[in-house]
């Protein structure tokens, strides 16, 4: 160990080097700390003191108005009186159950809340356990109880898995009402008022209010419930308010939400929660502004693309055609419908039996309404030319289903093809896109795969089987079947593969119908300031103005021949969906569709063969103001007792609803966009060719 | 002053004993002060208290076992320390799970969790340590420049493969961690200062350089740095230097700096302030929002007495190991303790340490106790010379 002596000199001095570096550092961080809090301390501390004056106020200020785009109102606030309970840490568990029982005298819940078989079932256990204490110790023993807690599991759990239907029942009819109230008492977090009852009556809160002092935590405020208008029309886009969901707490707290606050949890409420928030007035008082100090203020308005009246009647028109298919559909009937003005991306209206959200959640095969599509990619691509004639007979591939037509339609250009919805034509197309002829032997795999990828890029062109971009959570895409075997790409040509929303199939419609600009589509038109005058809508704050997401890569000179073929389904001898129309003030261009599926029947559980009846159209056909989709999944076939064409009556009679519609109001197509808010007593035009 | 004159003092540090003392109480009042947050129902106090007995208990066994045995023993503990390490390439998901993006846990059923690379910055420090120890002893007179770089390679050699296997879990923290332990090393294991000034000066400038060009130069940066980076990573430096205007990946330094801010000279009266994960890692800003400037300032100042009382152990101690092993924990320490409570006042980036004897969490109590209690067996078995340490000075 002799070597330590020459070494000693040496490291106590780095020992105070290496000391210095951790001087340095601390330095720094006290430093930084004066600087954060001495120097920046006021920044801060503002900040703070801005979302804890707003923690003072026990409400929420009223969320904005939803109006339609003539300026119908569609949902308003109702001011309604509530029962909050703050629960705290201190408080004793026979204190809470002692003011649970004092509030059952005094207000009166929902049947529903108190019936005793909705009633969850561990509200009742925890009650049992909390108010039978001497029957709860039995049920484990201070023993096990022991041997429990060493094996890590919590004793409390064992009691309530014990507790037998026979104790439970032992709660009597009346205590019911307690338990209902206990348990929306503690299901809060402490410290922050938790709702126990909305919509008090004047009886309950003067009854509550005159013993405010006796039960703690309890509190009567001032509160706001969303008054939803057409809910039998729209309900579920305008989407639910309610209280903030676990998984998303910690986002909104950062945001200076309180736990207690309602936030919309669904579709436009949720899409739209920062708009139509309102700004929290303060109970304290302290505020200087009179009107800030009692109610904040409400939320910014949105007005809605959607033309409410088309709404209804569409509404009503597919009750009709419903109720005139009962024995079509082997499970739940459902139909979408969703108007698009293909110059704006506007929505008129967004409709479902019986639920409209299926418009941009359900994905279904679409049949041939997806022809002009591939007519178009055939045209562009150069496999065929506007005269190309292909013998509509029926054909197959090796190892592949048999195609053909409805019928055998015989010898056809692309506007024929489309007219008759000719499906070998546009098996051809496709097998001319992977350079594929009868009777050869074998595929070119590079060009499958081309052919795959190139139809695919055309569709999302469309807007099929890619985002819309709507203004609406949770959309879906539909399914991309991927690249397939050979064969599935001929029926992927006439729309049997992949899969997609009845909002995407709208959006392609339109985006025919406007020579391929393809449109962002929206609900919401503008946002307004909230107006206290409440027949009057605020100043316009925010214009969506109308948003191409691309131009598809097609010429002009294609879509006039797939338009064409479009226009001789709906008004020739030979079109597909000839007899539907000839009611219709209106020139309409359009294209049936039928895909071919099996389904599993809900009732016997077997598999049967059903049709998805879809349609697109729109129209004027000159100048299009209006495209249209139409989804009807999930029929029986004709041979088993199916309606036929569906899709096909709802298609006209909307497009008539509109007609009607635009006739009724006067100054039809001649007022500005712009225009329509202000002016509600000419209700406005949205339909104007722009 | 001859060899024969030393006696062996076996004295415990009471002082430092003390100062752990002190920071029980701080710890656990603050854990206190952070429950009140409107996101807590547990009671993590309690725990804490019962994990502060389990740590000072290991810290009196540990204490008890002679340093020196551990110039024998490096090796044995530096092989299982990597083993544990490299066990979690293969171990199933069931007992090494992903968390929080990374796999550096094991999760043992019944027994709790705990992280390997906790106990590998212990057993590096003690096999850094003993190698130093060791070629002093061999080339002992003929220090040359040569023999330095033989040293550094004879310590950078078996630190590779741990920050090898920290980096593929992916656990960036630990790895620098392991780079301060190196450097601090470096810095009192002799080796010639130019070495030194090149070797430390370099990355530093590196850095300086980064986030000097982050704010000067934020295109060049964007085209030619963060386009080769991974998402995750670019956000992260994103959060740490521009926290407000990246409020995902900023958030939880924002909200740390608002809280500390708040708290001004004395602390903020009662407004609380939401911070993220603050029983554990962000447990620093709630002392600067509960107690403010003075709070926050002298906590570090507990930490600066805490690090100089292993730096008086280490200069007083006669046996050069001794010396190496607690200028290590005080690298250790000093980096840990700057990064946490750096995060948190948005100086670094935010990397997950815990902040040692203050957090709340058993596996880092533990752990720290561990090494303090090593540093305590140094002054406890060193074997004195009465009056040496003053002929050093």
């Amino acid at each position: 160990m002799a070597s330590r002596k020459n070494k000693k000199p040496s490291i106590p001095f780095r020992l105070n080097v290496l000391f210095f570096a951790v001087f340095i550092l601390f330095s720094i961080l006290i430093l930084r700390l004066g600087y954060v809090q001495i120097v920046e301390g006021d920044t801060y501390e503002e900040d703070v003191n801005e979302t804890a004056s707003t923690s003072a106020s026990r409400v929420d200020a009223p969320r904005g108005i939803i109006y339609d785009r003539n300026g119908t109102e569609l949902v308003d606030n109702n001011l309604i009186l509530t029962l909050t309970y703050t629960n705290q840490r201190s408080y004793e568990d026979e204190e809470r159950l002692q003011t649970a029982e004092e509030l059952a005298e005094l207000i009166e819940f929902d049947e529903e809340e108190t019936d005793r078989d909705s009633m969850p079932e561990r509200n009742l256990q925890d009650y049992w356990l909390l108010t039978r204490e001497n029957e709860a110790e039995e049920l484990v023993s201070e023993k096990e109880e022991e041997r429990l807690m060493e094996n890590d599991k919590d004793p409390y759990e064992v009691q309530l898995d014990r507790i037998t239907d026979e104790q439970l029942n032992d709660i009597s009819d009346e205590e019911l009402e307690v338990v209902a109230i206990w348990s929306e008492m503690i299901s809060g977090y402490y410290d922050s008022p938790q709702r126990v009852k909305r919509d008090l009556t004047e009886g309950e809160a003067t009854a509550i209010s005159a013993r405010l002092d006796e039960l703690e935590g309890v509190d009567v405020t001032r509160d706001f419930r969303r008054d939803y208008q057409y809910t039998q029309a729209f309900q579920s886009l305008y989407g639910k308010v309610g209280s903030i969901p676990e998984e998303t707490v910690t986002e909104f707290l950062a945001k200076g939400y309180q736990r207690s606050d309602e936030v919309g949890q669904s579709f436009l409420e949720e899409y739209y929660e920062d708009t139509l928030r309102g700004k929290k007035g303060t109970v304290s008082g302290e505020d200087d502004d009179a009107e800030e100090t009692n109610n904040g203020s409400r939320g910014n308005d949105l007005v809605l693309s959607i033309d409410m009246d088309l709404q209804q009647e569409v509404q009503t028109i597919l009750d009709n055609q419903m109720g005139q298919s009962e024995g079509s559909f082997p499970n739940d009937q459902q139909a979408y419908v969703t108007a698009i003005d293909p110059n704006t991306g506007e929505i008129l209206a967004m409709n479902g039996y019986d639920d409209q959200l299926g418009n941009v959640t359900n994905t279904y095969e679409m049949g041939s309404t997806i022809k002009p599509a591939t007519g178009m990619i055939g045209l562009q691509e150069e496999v065929i030319t506007e005269d190309t004639k292909i013998n509509d007979s029926p054909f197959s591939l090796p190892n592949s289903p048999t195609i053909s037509s409805s019928h055998d339609i015989g010898r056809v250009n692309v506007v024929e093809a489309i007219q008759e919805s000719s499906n070998v034509f546009m098996s051809e197309i496709a097998m001319r896109l992977m350079d594929y002829e009868l009777g050869d032997n074998g595929f070119n795999n590079e060009k499958v795969n081309e052919a795959y990828a190139t139809m695919r890029d055309y569709y999302h062109q469309f807007g099929l089987g890619v985002e819309t971009s709507v203004d609406l959570p949770s959309e879906a895409t539909g399914l991309n079947a991927g690249r397939r075997e050979p064969g599935s790409l001929l029926f992927f040509s006439f729309g049997q593969l992949d899969t997609y929303t009845p909002l995407q199939l709208a959006q392609y419609s339109a985006t025919i119908a406007s020579d391929g600009k393809r449109m962002e589509p929206h609900l919401v038109k503008e946002i307004r300031e909230p107006n206290r005058n409440t027949d009057e809508m605020g100043a316009v704050l925010h214009q969506f103005e109308p948003e191409m997401l691309n131009r598809v890569n097609i010429d002009k000179k294609n879509f006039d021949i797939a338009q064409e073929g479009m226009y001789d389904v709906v008004n020739t001898e030979l079109g597909t969906a000839d007899s539907y129309f000839t009611d219709v003030n209106m020139e309409i261009a359009g294209k049936t569709g039928t895909a071919q599926r099996s389904v599993r029947r809900e009732s016997d559980n077997e598999v049967i063969e059903v049709n998805n009846q879809t349609f697109i159209a729109y129209g004027p056909y000159e100048d299009p103001e209006i495209a249209i989709a139409v989804v009807v999944p999930n029929t029986y076939k004709s041979e088993d007792g199916g309606r036929t064409g569906i899709a096909n009556s709802i298609a006209a009679d909307t497009m008539q609803a509109y007609v009607n519609l635009k006739e009724e109001r006067p100054g039809a197509g001649s007022s500005e966009d712009e225009a329509e808010g202000e002016n509600e007593e000419d209700g406005g035009n949205a339909e104007d060719s722009g | 002053m001859s060899l024969h004159q030393s006696t062996e003092e076996k004295q415990y540090d009471i002082n430092m004993m003390f100062v752990l003392f002190l920071f029980a109480v701080v710890s656990c009042f603050y854990i206190f002060q952070a429950q009140q947050l409107e996101q807590y129902e547990g009671n993590f106090m309690i725990q804490q208290i019962i994990f502060f007995v389990l740590a000072f208990a290991i810290m009196m066994v540990v204490l008890h076992f002679d340093f020196e045995y551990y110039l024998v023993l490096h090796w044995f503990l530096y092989a299982f320390g990597l083993a544990l390490l490299a066990g979690l390439l293969v171990a199933p998901a069931s007992i090494a799970p992903v968390i929080n993006g990374a796999q550096s846990w094991y999760v043992i059923p019944g027994l709790g969790q705990f992280q390997p690379a906790e106990f590998m910055r212990i057993f590096l420090i003690l096999t850094l340590s003993a190698i130093i120890y060791n070629h002093h002893t061999e080339y002992s007179g003929s220090k040359s420049m040569r023999s330095d770089f033989i040293l550094i390679g004879k310590m950078f050699l078996p630190t590779l493969p741990v920050i090898l296997l920290l980096a593929t879990q992916p656990d960036m923290g630990s790895v620098m961690l392991v780079g301060a332990i190196f450097v601090s090393l470096l810095v009192v294991s002799g080796i010639s200062y130019k070495i030194l000034a090149v070797a430390i000066g370099g990355p530093l400038l590196a850095i300086l350089g980064f986030v000097f060009s982050f704010f000067q130069f934020p295109n060049l940066m964007e085209r030619f740095v963060f386009s080769n980076m991974d998402p995750y990573q670019v956000s992260r430096i994103q959060g740490w230097l521009n926290p407000f205007e990246n409020q995902d990946a900023g958030f939880q330094t924002a909200r740390a700096l608002t809280a500390i801010g708040s708290g001004r000279l004395f602390g903020n009266d009662g407004d609380q302030v939401y911070i993220p994960e603050a029983h554990t890692d962000f447990i620093f800003a709630v002392i600067g929002s509960v107690h403010g400037f003075l709070g926050g300032a002298m906590v570090i100042t507990l930490y600066f007495v805490l690090l100089y009382q292993i730096l008086l152990i280490s200069m007083r101690s006669h046996n050069a190991y001794g010396k190496y092993i607690c200028a290590g924990v005080i690298g250790l320490f000093a980096f840990q303790v700057f990064q946490n409570i750096g995060q948190s006042l948005g100086l670094l980036p935010v990397t997950g340490f815990t902040l040692p004897l203050l957090s709340y969490g058993g596996s880092s109590l533990v752990g720290t106790m561990f090494i303090l209690g090593i540093v305590m067996s140094v002054r406890y078995h060193s074997k004195n010379y009465f009056f040496a340490h003053h002929k050093n000075q």
